[in-house]
């Protein structure tokens, strides 16, 4: 096992000899300590992390104190650099550490590929010895110069910190050592001394992070008592108004906007009249965005930068105006000015949609009528089209299930048949066989240990352990049952005898307190059952309805269940004659089922509805299995094309929900572009906000291989060997020189760089518009955590930038 | 001379301009002491780049001293709040252009956190003070740079401050301007505030300085009360009206007697800008014809003037 996959089980390891140290009743300081070291392990290794809020928020503050160390020492080590204060016995030494680093990478690089055999020293490489020594002699000079730095500048509370510093390296160090090394007593493995020393090390740092982000923190408290709501306001109006006399940016974009907006059905052509809302919604979600992104990505990096070079910084800096509020009160004014814009652009967008869909929708409902008696088929094909306009015209909220499939002899599987269509991301099953489309809901395995046990159970075997995480998809069956329904008293019946079977005594009273609040429904249901029965015999419509009526009132309504489908022809089959598919809705519990054939519509929604008694006693379990019944026919289906419909929200909420993802865009992107405008001048500035959007909206997915180091082709030298040598990105290179060099400066940089793509933020996952624009809700979870994630950007960001401008002489 | 009396305290203040890589550029300080007294108006004397606005900027942290420190009201130049005190006019105008004179001074106004009807009432004031009312709603783009020197002026008056530091106040105006600002500043002396300004017109320190420093690339080459740094302590001057000829001979000889070493015998002669004033606030008194002085009377009988 490597030395990374024995810490990601420590954690683990640690909790499980507490709890059994706890049970073999040993001493109580024992395992204390375990579950202390366990915490300090969560802490203190950088790369790992629990699960929800505190695991984001734990890897976040990782994150920014690790950032907060690097830029605390390497101030100073810059201004001790500047200040020429450090001794030359020491300059020497920080050159050797330099110089034996970089020969250290360049042996591990030879070694690694195949070029040079050094001997093995005591276990260990020449090139790690090496490695240490430098680390050991860059650790020495960093140590004097910072002390050397600290004693010539008054700075108790530096001191202080650095003191700190230090005694968190050395309790991470002890913890990181004392974990591994018993880790390895109760595995009964050996491991070495330095692999505790490297756990160590990074444990330290993560203390040490903690510390200088304390500090940090510490200095920014005190800095916040002097922000004052009027002087940022002041700042903001300041911003608002630079941006609307001198730049012009709200105008333009407006008058953008406008003039795309008067030609949009122009070129705004769908491909399906039933695309037409998502088409709309998506383009002007897009153009919004495009048109403020473009405003803030020219406003924030420039307005710090010409203030500073126009000198009228002079006249505020020279006021009693905190650093802290020069920043906050720019993102207040832009993001003033970007909350005005979205209203406006929203709210015209908002008319425009409604007004344009509203009107198609009523239109194709008009012609559908019309054209009833004379062409059927059309008509049925244009009502199709103005209900699924109204579909996306709405926030649907879906509660989505986990598929696997089933193949055509019946045999488990996690994907279906590939029909040789590389674009589609569906799979397929076959039409009139066994093959089918399962999707579970529920607390269940996941796929893939799911189709292990069904095969092992199919063959009578018994099933084999979990080896994947358990997944939660259960259906809120509390919102599909109406409090006072039939079905809503029977499931609470079931649950609490569910409970009782398992132990849990004393509910006998609750079940029979509901017992009696069952039977006079169970009453007024037979009899209202068999008056609409009677009333069937005799054709009493009136009576019918009446009934009806007074049924659902006793009942919870049907849930809903939404599918789309593609569809795979091998033959054209009869010309208007569409495909089916059949549908089973199991309650695994109850083993209450529902099954239905229905028409499958392609490219359009299906919908069906289910009777809620389904739900009961279900617990939240259910399995829907779909098959296609017409013969040499292939169904499509991935696992978002099937949900339970669990509500269906406002369209104008969820709409402003989408534009609020954009609004937290802007936010991020100001908080950048301010910072930037802290230290750089306004072109670089510029340049740098506009690298963090591409890198951020368009390159994350790169970025994050590149964070992981697992991208193919090397790093960057390597690649551009590979570009100039015309090398594709597989091939193995031959460790010419050229190679050996571009794979040595790779090993310097891509650690460096691998690290600060952590500070790109994703901009992508905050833009919901595409779940708008297919008219699903984008639910309050998804909102907040948005909302938490933009804040985790722009605060730190803004801090930066306040320390930035702090520590700069606007003046030089 | 209690700690209160001393507003302004620089010890040892040095300032080193560095390039990139750290290396020493320009020493535009070097270890300057000296102290201003609250009440007084002390004047930062010198050519250009002898180090009066980089003092200037270090009182007010926009720089960070290289050596020594900077104390104002007893605070380190670091601390934001000591600025609620101060008012400050930089060399040039740093202003935002897109602002008219109103909204200028209500946005600074703002940042002292002065209330509404109070700033209000400062802003008419103000803007009253330096003559632009007429002048009040247009954008400070359309301005002359004697007019943004005036908003700039009531810019650093808004919070009324203790403590006045002007760079370079007279730059950039008319010889009017310039005596109703020289005006404004002895105006403000008598309300009690300090006032520290730097320039290099002498005339117009001479005028108004309570004591000065004369800087010369960067170091501090005098320091002291104008009149004694002005009066020459070896020669005499006697001033007399109306001394006929043979009374002058007289005075010679008892020169000659007592072994004095006469320099020079002459009328003494005003300056250029008291003239230019005269003529100008001459004319304001009698405007639509030309007032003629007795000298140009004079010069306008004489046989050679044609």
């Amino acid at each position: 096992m490597t030395l990374g996959g024995i810490f990601n089980n420590v954690l683990d390891s640690i909790f499980l000899i507490a709890q059994a140290d706890a049970a073999a009743a040993t001493p109580q300081a024992a395992s204390w300590l375990m579950n202390f070291m366990g915490w300090v392990y969560l802490l203190g290794d950088p790369a790992i992390t629990t699960k929800g809020l505190l695991g984001s928020l734990l890897t976040w503050l990782k994150i920014i104190g690790l950032f907060s160390l690097v830029a605390w020492i390497g101030a100073r080590v810059l201004q001790a650099i500047k200040d020429r204060i450090s001794l030359p016995a020491l300059s020497g030494l920080a050159a050797a550490g330099l110089v034996g680093g970089l020969i250290s990478i360049l042996l591990q690089v030879l070694q690694s590929t195949g070029r040079l055999a050094l001997p093995i020293i005591g276990g260990v490489s020449p090139a790690i010895i090496l490695a240490i020594l430098s680390i050991i002699a860059v650790v020495v000079w960093l140590e004097a110069t910072l002390w050397i730095s600290m004693s010539r500048r008054e700075s108790p509370g530096d001191k202080l910190l650095l003191i700190a510093m230090h005694i968190a390296l050395a309790f991470g160090m002890f913890s990181g050592i004392y974990i591994v090394q018993n880790y390895a007593s109760t595995q009964g493995i050996k491991i070495s001394i330095l692999e505790g020393i490297q756990q160590g090390s990074r444990m330290g740092l993560t203390f040490m992070g903690y510390t200088a982000l304390a500090m940090l923190g510490f200095r920014l408290l005190q800095e916040l008592r002097r922000v004052n709501p009027i002087r940022t306001m002041a700042i903001a109006w300041l911003s608002r108004k630079e941006a609307t006399r001198r730049m012009w940016a709200p105008y333009v974009v407006t008058a953008v906007f406008l003039v795309v907006l008067a030609f949009t059905h122009w070129f705004l052509q769908p491909p399906r009249p039933a695309e037409m809302s998502r088409l709309f919604v998506g383009t002007l979600t897009l153009l919004c965005s495009l048109l403020i992104t473009l405003m803030i990505i020219f406003l924030s990096p420039l307005s710090l930068p010409t203030d500073i070079q126009q000198q009228t910084i002079y006249t505020i800096v020279s006021k009693p105006v905190s650093r802290l509020e020069m920043i906050w009160g720019r993102i207040l004014g832009y993001m003033t000015l970007v909350t005005l814009i979205i209203a406006l652009f929203g709210g015209i967008s908002y008319i425009y949609l409604i007004r344009q869909v509203n009107s198609t929708i009523r239109l194709t409902a008009a012609e559908a009528e019309s054209i009833r008696s004379g062409n059927p088929l059309r008509a049925t094909q244009l009502d199709e089209q103005a209900e699924q306009l109204t579909a996306r015209m709405s926030a649907r909220v879906p509660v989505k299930g986990s598929l696997l499939f089933r193949d055509s002899r019946g045999t488990p599987q996690i994907k279906g048949i590939d029909v040789g269509q590389e674009l589609e991301y569906r799979t397929h099953v076959e039409g009139a066989t066994p093959s089918k489309g399962i999707w579970r809901f529920g607390v269940i395995s996941h796929p893939f240990d799911e189709v292990r046990n069904m095969a092992a159970r199919d063959s009578g075997k018994p099933p084999g352990p979990q080896q994947y995480p358990i997944l939660d998809r259960r259906v809120p069956v509390d919102n599909f049952l109406r409090a006072g329904t039939l079905e809503y008293v029977d499931n609470q019946i079931a649950t609490l005898k569910a409970q009782q079977s398992k132990g849990v005594k004393g509910l006998e009273s609750n079940i029979e307190a509901l017992q009696t609040q069952r039977r006079p429904l169970a009453n007024k249901d037979a009899e209202l059952k068999a008056a609409l029965k009677a009333a069937q015999t005799a054709d009493k419509q009136d009576e019918i309805n009446r009934v009806q009526g007074e049924l659902a009132l006793i009942h919870s309504d049907p849930f809903k269940v939404e599918m789309t489908f593609t569809i795979y022809r091998t033959t054209k089959g009869r010309v208007g004659e569409p495909v089916f598919a059949s549908m089973k809705v199991l309650n695994p519990i109850t083993s209450e089922q529902y099954e239905n054939t229905f028409p499958v519509r392609e490219y359009y929604t299906d919908m069906q509805t289910i009777p809620a008694s389904l739900l009961v006693g279900s617990g939240g379990f259910l399995n829907i299995e779909i098959q296609c019944v017409s013969s040499t026919q292939y169904l499509g289906m991935a696992e978002s094309d099937l949900f339970v419909l669990a509500s269906d929200g406002s369209f104008f909420w969820n709409f402003f929900r989408g534009l609020m993802g954009v609004w937290l865009q802007a936010l991020v992107l100001t908080s950048i572009g301010v910072f930037a405008g802290t230290f750089l001048s306004w072109p670089v500035a510029l340049l740098t906000t506009i690298a963090f959007f591409i890198g951020g909206q368009v390159a994350f997915g790169y970025l994050q291989e590149f964070a992981i180091q697992a991208q193919t082709g090397g790093g960057p030298f390597e690649s551009l060997y590979r570009l100039l040598s015309h090398d594709n990105q597989m091939a193995d290179l031959t460790p010419t020189l050229a190679v050996v060099t571009a794979k040595t400066l790779d090993s310097l940089i891509l650690p460096v760089m691998s690290r600060l793509v952590y500070v790109v933020p994703n901009f992508a996952s905050l833009d919901v518009s595409n779940s708008v624009a297919d008219g699903f809700a984008v639910t309050n979870d998804k909102m907040i955590g948005n909302a938490l994630m933009a804040i985790a950007y722009a605060l730190p960001f803004s801090v930066a930038g306040f320390f930035v401008l702090k520590n700069r002489e606007v003046a030089a | 001379m209690s700690q209160s009396d001393i507003i302004i305290e620089i010890k040892n203040l040095t300032k080193v301009y560095r390039d990139f890589w750290g290396r020493p550029k320009v020493q535009a300080l070097k270890a300057l002491d000296l102290q201003v007294k609250r009440g007084e108006i002390f004047g930062l004397l010198g050519p250009n780049g002898s180090g009066k606005t980089t003092t200037i900027k270090l009182l007010l942290g926009l720089l960070f001293p290289t050596e020594g420190e900077a104390l104002i009201f007893n605070e380190p130049t670091t601390n934001v709040a000591k600025n609620e005190r101060i008012g400050y006019l930089p060399e040039e105008s740093y202003l935002y252009k897109f602002l008219n004179a109103e909204e200028t001074l209500d946005f600074y106004g703002r940042l002292f956190k002065i209330s509404g009807a109070e700033r209000r009432k400062r802003i008419n004031k103000l803007i009253d003070m330096v003559g632009l009312n007429h002048a009040r709603h247009r954008q400070l783009r359309e301005y002359s740079k004697g007019m943004q020197r005036r908003i700039g002026l009531a810019q650093a008056l808004i919070n009324d401050p203790e403590l006045v530091l002007l760079d370079e106040p007279t730059s950039g105006l008319d010889p009017i301007g310039t005596a109703e600002i020289k005006d404004l500043i002895l105006d403000l002396k008598a309300q009690g505030k300090t006032i520290v300004l730097s320039g290099h017109l002498l005339a117009d320190m001479q005028d108004i300085c309570d004591r000065i420093a004369i800087l010369h690339r960067g170091e501090l080459r005098e320091l002291g009360r104008v009149q004694d740094l002005l009066t020459v302590q070896d020669i005499t001057q006697i001033k007399v009206k109306d001394l006929p000829d043979s009374a002058i001979d007289e005075i010679r000889q008892v020169i000659e007697r007592h072994n004095g070493n006469l320099v020079s015998v002459d009328h003494p002669t005003t300056t250029l800008d008291e003239l230019f004033l005269r003529i100008v606030r001459e004319s304001d008194q009698f405007p639509g014809r030309r007032h003629v002085t007795d000298r140009a009377k004079a010069d306008a009988g004489s046989p050679n003037n044609s």
